[in-house]
């Protein structure tokens, strides 16, 4: 366990976690100076949803592609949760599951094995999803039982069940890219023609990559919806460019390859920080989306800056 | 037993493969050659698995082997070393090596410790001095190549086919993999083994196949055939192949003088070049000359000495200066530094021409029946295979591909030209070609640096060499000293004593 635990070393994340530990120290000191667990619980809540989301983008980025359709599968999948809601939980959940693998799988067909361009693939099921989850929900609401809000976030009094949760998210994330399939994802998005000729499926193994990635988004939407207690057909258009900022944040080249999963997380935490930060800064939410943009700008300029002074410096 | 009966494939109009059959028992090196598009490639991509034959078949072991991919063949047991290397730069040796089947764990981790025991071990085992855990990217070429080597044969494939799997090698790896190869025939493995080098079939194979323009024409035993013998029969004539163009040519005066030039590999570097001499690189694969050809184009610039052409003293920031001053350079990757693959012929010709105003008439609009006329009468006189000047690179063989790449800078009008390892990959015929081409030019007064992997072939081309060993120039050869025995003795010399 330690051993494996040592990998997360190799896979070159610190930089997006001085900057979180920087924002999270500045944003305690604006608060006073303290913090309580069940305030580390209420961010976990608020940050697992795009936790899920960029790790499903990461997933996908590996593979040299990008999903901008997981934001309304998000949205499918918190309207179809709370529509199904009152036949029962675990076949509710396990329907949105299965439906986020297929909308996932469908991405990956399309760009795999018909080689269309995931920028054009996932622009038109973006479209597609918003579309589909009006047609479940035509406006926010719906049911989720109480006790499973309650259970899911708060949880016990010694540690809310979102902060377990958010852990693990993290080292669910950390789990794949140990295993063959994480190997051989980044060994695609490495050089996918020598892939191919080492004997890895790549059609396959790009098919899989999008499916784990609809199934991700598909759990942050069910999750949004039970933390809120509300299905809402339109939440996921507000986790497109943050799932994609997340990534670029946690310092994953959008090139493919490379990159942590814990990056990822971090890079989840600093866009929930600073939305935390704006409070402090009365700044109304409406900059929220301003500033994210900002942020990625800033976040893709600082990889360039960097290069560019390596070339300078004549490496 | 490999039985291949009857194949045959069409891309569009060109028609790569017709008809091939032939055999290769167990136990047999069977080496197959051919000029650069004679189709040798596209037959061992179709028993590899990566290119479906258009008709035909093919059997291993008595078995039908139709084949859907890489995965499907080595599945089957064909392992195939491929020219382009199919080793992913990004990932360690380690990984490189097991990215199919590396051990895992209960709950399906990869066994790090496990796997990267296991391959120090497959490492030891084949003799590479190479960590498990360094990253590929940062191996020397030759080291990758073998890297791969070993991977395909610890795969325990039946048939195994090296496609130019001592490009990169220097003589001591091509007798290591020759040691390897005999291990395999003693194991009844049957062995496919491409190269453009002839010592190189006379030492690995037991018969040979030789095709032209996309049909066998001929397999014997190694032993009753000659290089002259083989070269007629891949080209079709029988005078062609065999010498080097005349020496001799070279200029009384200094066209380019560098002085204690430093920079990445590179220490202490000084030397001269004269008007119409082909001043010649050599040395172990690796020891700073491609370095010192990029440095003298400006890439990376240098960190310190002085570069002199006609006595002007020159700074090199960027290619364009170079370029400016009249140095052209044929880089070692031609596809991805040299050429615009999806560009046409013409486009690929005149581009570094267009900025010094050749084919310019008025404020930079180009002249293009001018361009048309430059470009046919190129592809006549260098006899490049192509259909048109309008083709895409792409479709070209790797020898006229780097005709084409000659043509950019000989339309440039260069004084000096740089040409890093050019015949690499390039069959026999269109290598001699390229000698008389390099010879003539010199003939006019232009000064050249020419770097090569093959000694043979800096013997018999180049006035001087200067061999390199750890980016220093160990011993300066003139004209009379230079042979294989001096070069090789000088490279192989360890420092100390020096």
């Amino acid at each position: 366990m330690m051993r494996w635990l040592a990998e997360a070393r190799n896979l070159e994340a610190s930089g997006s976690v001085g900057i979180f530990a920087f924002l999270f120290a500045v944003y305690i000191v604006l608060k006073g100076g303290h913090y309580s667990l069940f305030e580390a619980g209420n961010l976990a809540t608020n940050v697992l949803p795009l936790v899920l989301v960029g790790l499903a983008q990461y997933f996908v980025v590996l593979v040299r592609g990008v999903d901008l359709s997981l934001g309304p599968i998000m949205s499918v999948s918190g309207s179809l949760a709370v529509v199904l809601f009152p036949f029962g939980v675990a076949p509710a959940i396990a329907a949105v599951l299965a439906a986020g693998l297929i909308a996932g799988c469908l991405n990956g067909l399309l760009i795999a094995r018909f080689k269309l361009s995931p920028i054009v693939v996932t622009l038109a099921t973006m479209s597609v999803w918003d579309g589909v989850a009006l047609v479940v929900l035509p406006v926010p609401g719906g049911e989720v039982p109480a006790g499973l809000q309650a259970a899911l976030t708060s949880g016990s009094t010694l540690l809310p069940t979102s902060l377990a949760l958010l852990v693990a998210s993290g080292l669910f994330g950390l789990w794949v890219m140990t295993t063959r399939f994480g190997l051989q994802l980044r060994a695609i998005g490495g050089d996918e023609a020598a892939a191919e000729a080492s004997g890895i499926i790549v059609t396959e193994l790009r098919l899989r990559a999008y499916g784990l990635a609809g199934l991700l988004a598909a759990l942050a939407g069910v999750y949004f919806a039970i933390s809120t207690m509300a299905g809402s057909p339109i939440v996921g258009d507000g986790y497109i460019l943050p799932s994609i900022g997340a990534v670029v944040l946690g310092g994953v080249p959008l090139v493919g390859g490379r990159g942590s999963p814990i990056g990822v997380v971090m890079g989840a935490l600093i866009l929930t920080i600073v939305g935390s930060l704006l409070y402090f800064a009365d700044l109304s939410d409406f900059y929220q989306s301003l500033i994210d943009g900002v942020i990625l700008i800033a976040a893709v300029g600082s990889v360039a800056v960097r290069d560019w002074v390596w070339k300078a410096m004549g490496r | 037993m490999l039985k291949v009966r009857g194949i045959d494939k069409r891309y569009g109009a060109t028609h790569a493969v017709r008809d091939v059959s032939f055999d290769a028992a167990n136990g047999q090196v069977l080496g197959l050659i051919g000029e650069n598009g004679a189709g040798k490639s596209t037959v061992i991509r179709m028993i590899g698995g990566m290119v479906a034959p258009d008709a035909g078949s093919i059997h291993l072991d008595g078995e039908n082997l139709v084949l859907r991919g890489a995965s499907d063949a080595l599945a089957r047991g064909v392992g195939s070393v491929l020219q382009e290397l199919a080793l992913i730069g990004a990932l360690t040796v380690t990984e490189n090596l097991f990215l199919l089947h590396a051990p895992t764990r209960a709950w399906l981790s990869i066994d790090k410790r496990h796997s990267i025991r296991k391959a120090a071990e497959i490492l030891a085992r084949h003799q590479l001095n190479i960590s498990p855990t360094a990253r590929v990217g940062d191996l020397p070429l030759g080291q990758r190549q073998m890297l791969e080597i070993v991977r395909a044969v610890e795969g325990d494939p039946v048939l195994l086919v090296l496609d130019e799997a001592t490009s990169s090698l220097g003589q001591d790896e091509v007798n290591w993999l020759a040691r390897l190869v005999r291990r395999l025939r003693a194991a009844n493995r049957i062995i496919l083994f491409i190269s453009h080098r002839w010592d190189e079939i006379v030492t690995f194979c037991d018969r040979v196949a030789i095709m032209r323009n996309g049909q066998l024409v001929e397999v014997a035993d190694c032993a009753a055939m000659s290089q002259e013998q083989a070269v007629a029969l891949m080209t079709g004539h029988s005078e062609a192949g065999g010498g080097f163009p005349r020496k001799g040519g070279a200029r009384n005066g200094v066209l380019l003088e560098a002085r204690d030039l430093e920079g990445s590999m590179l220490s202490r570097v000084s030397f001269t070049l004269a008007p119409g001499e082909i001043l010649g690189l050599g040395g172990l694969v690796g020891q700073g000359q491609t370095e010192l050809l990029r440095a003298l184009f400006g890439v990376p610039p240098l960190r310190g000495g002085s570069i002199a052409l006609k006595g002007q003293a020159l700074r090199l920031r960027r290619p364009r200066d170079a370029i400016a001053a009249g140095i052209g350079y044929v880089p070692l990757e031609r596809k991805s530094e040299g050429l615009f693959l999806d560009k046409s012929v013409a486009f690929n010709m005149t581009y570094a021409c267009l900025a010094l105003g050749v084919l310019s008439v008025w404020h930079g609009l180009i002249r293009f029946g001018r361009e048309r006329a430059i470009v046919s009468d190129a592809i006549a006189h260098l006899k490049i295979r192509t259909r048109s000047g309008r083709t895409p690179v792409r479709a070209l063989s790797g020898g006229n591909q780097q005709k084409v790449l000659l043509e950019k800078w000989l339309l440039t009008g260069p004084a000096v030209l740089l040409l890093d390892d050019v015949t690499r990959g390039v069959d026999i015929a269109t290598k001699h070609q390229i000698y008389d081409l390099i010879r003539a030019l010199a003939q006019t007064g232009v000064g050249i640096i020419f770097y090569s992997s093959d000694t043979n072939e800096l013997v018999g081309l180049a006035d001087r060499v200067l061999v390199m060993a750890d980016g220093e120039i160990r011993k300066v050869l003139a004209d009379g000293e230079v042979s294989a025995a001096a070069i090789v003795g000088i490279a192989f010399r360890p420092r100390a004593d020096s």
